[in-house]
């Protein structure tokens, strides 16, 4: 067959594959003189399925929507630990569903963290004790920083199904990402390094407080700092969201289960390289500092370091020993020399690649970052942005690559099992 | 923050119809396309899927500023990756199938989703295969029978990146998928 006579079949296909099944016969026999045409045509239509689930690959769109169309019914409407009432689903996550509720007894609104169920009675203690752990660390630290957002409660709710399901309740926030916020307030673009540190101290702050408690944060990055309005109106404050102990924990679990869910995003522009590859030994407050250094760095050089290369480059810029993605390094120099070498000095450290060489947690380095820039104030420090240095890629890189690909590997095996 | 996102930029002008960002942006792709779906078909666990449609989706969360282009342009990067995906899986198959040396009558199994095991080479070449028949009678239907099967475009999609309406979309891969299974079944 040619594809002339593909397209008269394919004319033909169209126009009766719309046809009753009755009707269908004798508008094949109508369509062609030729026998091998009408062959063709009914071999076609008798392989037309729309049920089958042949190469129907699962919808792309239901991977990335951020707001769920189809929240578990069962859920929305149900009321936890007889206090916390569910309202509505706003977001899906390998974990599970976060929904807006109500809290019956003050009347204010909560974000209620509804985790799927886990089958493994031995993993399930695991993760109902780090719910424990994580909601009493928590209670503790939210009192003490308005930029830790606020957790009401962690426990454990039996859904209609006699399904045990951990659930955390926080404040509700309305706000907008750091990102959003800073572009909103500060325009798009660098930032001199002191404003960065200006913005940057709540988070900073709070996350000293942590760190004094012996809790490490794991996941720093922009989406994880919302610019909350609070209730009364009034100024955005910064809240530093998702200390994710207990994510973790679920997560983990969820390595062993199959639950055939959807591929999350994969997020490591952040994070230290011990947090992708053990070989760089434990996390910790220092994996933290890390984070925030690049935050910083993204901020002052008005662009990421490595998100935009190619994997294996980005693997070395962020393991390279010798080339550390410090702002001279992305071109932002001071024209004191003094500032600017302290500043050089005080980020090779913060971005180390091993974890000792690192200020051990955020109160160490962000008081060396306050020494750097001290007496100076925003308007006292130009800069100058020159253009990135190309940079070659080492055999340093590959260590951690290996180390990613496991990981990455790993989640993708298990999301979509 | 982040104004210089390379990636973006490349989609972006790519999108626009510039012949020197496209090259660019295919090698960007498929550098880091390759290399992710290399490190997973490595495991060779039967028991696990690989999804292609998922595994280009997850290129696109990782390589580009989404709030930066419009949906089009997304359709451009999948339509691009998802020819690549192609690209990527008949050359692991035929590598593997050499290494093997014989091992059986290939079976058909393209169901439940695109339930790609890891030990499908069959299916991935055996699709090929079809394609280049299927490509030379309609360029368009094979077009996007790669475009939904390898890169998980939606109907929608395909059709911005063709220039063609959805319905004729629609009618295409009703029509594609009818000539494959018919294909494909006759072994």
């Amino acid at each position: 067959m040619d594809a002339d006579a593909f397209a008269r079949v394919k004319a033909a296909f169209l126009d009766i594959r719309d046809l009753p099944r009755a009707e269908q016969g004798p508008a094949i026999d109508a369509a062609f003189d030729d026998p091998l045409l009408r062959t063709e045509l009914r071999e076609l239509l008798g392989h037309d399925d729309d049920d089958a689930a042949f190469m129907r690959p699962p919808d792309p769109d239901a991977a990335p929507q951020p707001i769920p169309d189809d929240p578990p019914p069962p859920l929305v409407g149900q009321t936890l630990d007889g206090r916390f009432v569910v309202e509505t689903a706003v977001a899906e996550g390998g974990f599970g569903w976060v929904f807006r509720g109500r809290d019956t007894r003050t009347g204010a609104p909560v974000a209620i963290k509804l985790f799927k169920p886990i089958d493994d009675p031995a993993l399930r203690t695991e993760v109902e004790a780090a719910f424990d752990r994580e909601g009493r660390v928590l209670e503790s630290l939210a009192p003490r920083s308005v930029n830790i957002v606020e957790y009401r409660e962690v426990g454990t709710w039996t859904d209609p199904d006699g399904a045990r399901r951990s659930f955390i309740i926080m404040e509700w926030l309305d706000g907008v990402t750091l990102a959003e916020y800073v572009n909103a307030h500060y325009g798009e673009g660098a930032l001199p390094l002191a404003t960065v540190y200006e913005i940057l101290t709540p988070i900073a702050e709070a996350l000293a407080i942590a760190h004094r408690s012996g809790v490490a944060h794991r996941d720093i990055k922009p989406s994880n700092i919302l610019a909350a309005t609070p209730p009364d109106g009034g100024e955005p404050v910064l809240k530093l969201v998702d200390f994710g102990a207990a994510k973790r924990a679920a997560d983990r679990a969820r390595g062993f289960q199959s639950t055939g869910g959807q591929v999350g995003m994969i997020t490591f522009d952040y994070s230290a390289p011990e947090q992708v590859n053990k070989a760089y030994g434990s996390s910790g407050p220092w994996s933290d500092v890390f984070s925030l250094a690049v935050l910083c760095v993204e901020m002052c050089a008005g662009r990421h370091p490595w998100r935009h290369l190619d994997l294996l480059a980005a693997m070395d810029l962020a393991t390279n020993r010798q080339t550390r993605p410090t702002p001279r390094a992305m071109g932002v120099t001071f024209d004191d020399a003094a500032v600017d070498d302290a500043v050089e000095r005080v980020f090779r450290k913060a971005l180390a690649v091993d974890r000792d060489q690192r200020p051990q947690d955020a109160e160490a380095f962000w008081s060396a970052l306050d020494e750097a820039l001290r007496g100076q104030r925003s308007e006292d420090l130009p800069t100058t942005i020159k253009a990135p240095v190309p940079r070659g890629v080492s055999i340093l890189g590959y260590v951690w690559l290996a180390g990613l690909l496991a990981v990455v590997g790993g989640l993708v095996w298990w999301l979509i099992g | 923050m982040d104004t210089d996102d390379q990636v973006t930029r490349l989609l972006q002008d790519a999108t626009r119809g510039d012949p020197r960002a496209e090259a660019a942006l295919i090698d960007a792709v498929y550098t880091d396309l390759r290399r992710r779906a290399g490190a997973m078909m490595k495991r060779e666990n039967p028991d696990h899927t690989l999804q292609p449609t998922a595994l280009v989706h997850e290129t696109w969360m990782r390589l580009i500023r989404q709030n930066a282009v419009d949906w089009k342009s997304k359709a451009h990067f999948l339509a691009v990756a998802s020819t690549l995906m192609r690209r990527i899986l008949v050359d692991h198959a035929r590598k593997r199938n050499a290494a093997r040396r014989g091992g059986g009558a290939p079976k058909i199994s393209l169901e439940d989703g695109l339930g790609l095991t890891t030990d499908s080479d069959a299916d991935v070449l055996a699709l090929h295969d079809a394609l280049e028949v299927l490509g030379k009678l309609d360029t368009r239907q094979a077009d996007i029978v790669v475009m939904r099967f390898f890169g998980g475009l939606t109907n929608a999609e395909c059709a911005a990146v063709l220039g063609v309406s959805t319905r004729t979309v629609e009618g295409d891969w009703a029509m594609a998928r009818a000539w494959l299974r018919r294909h494909l079944s006759k072994g």
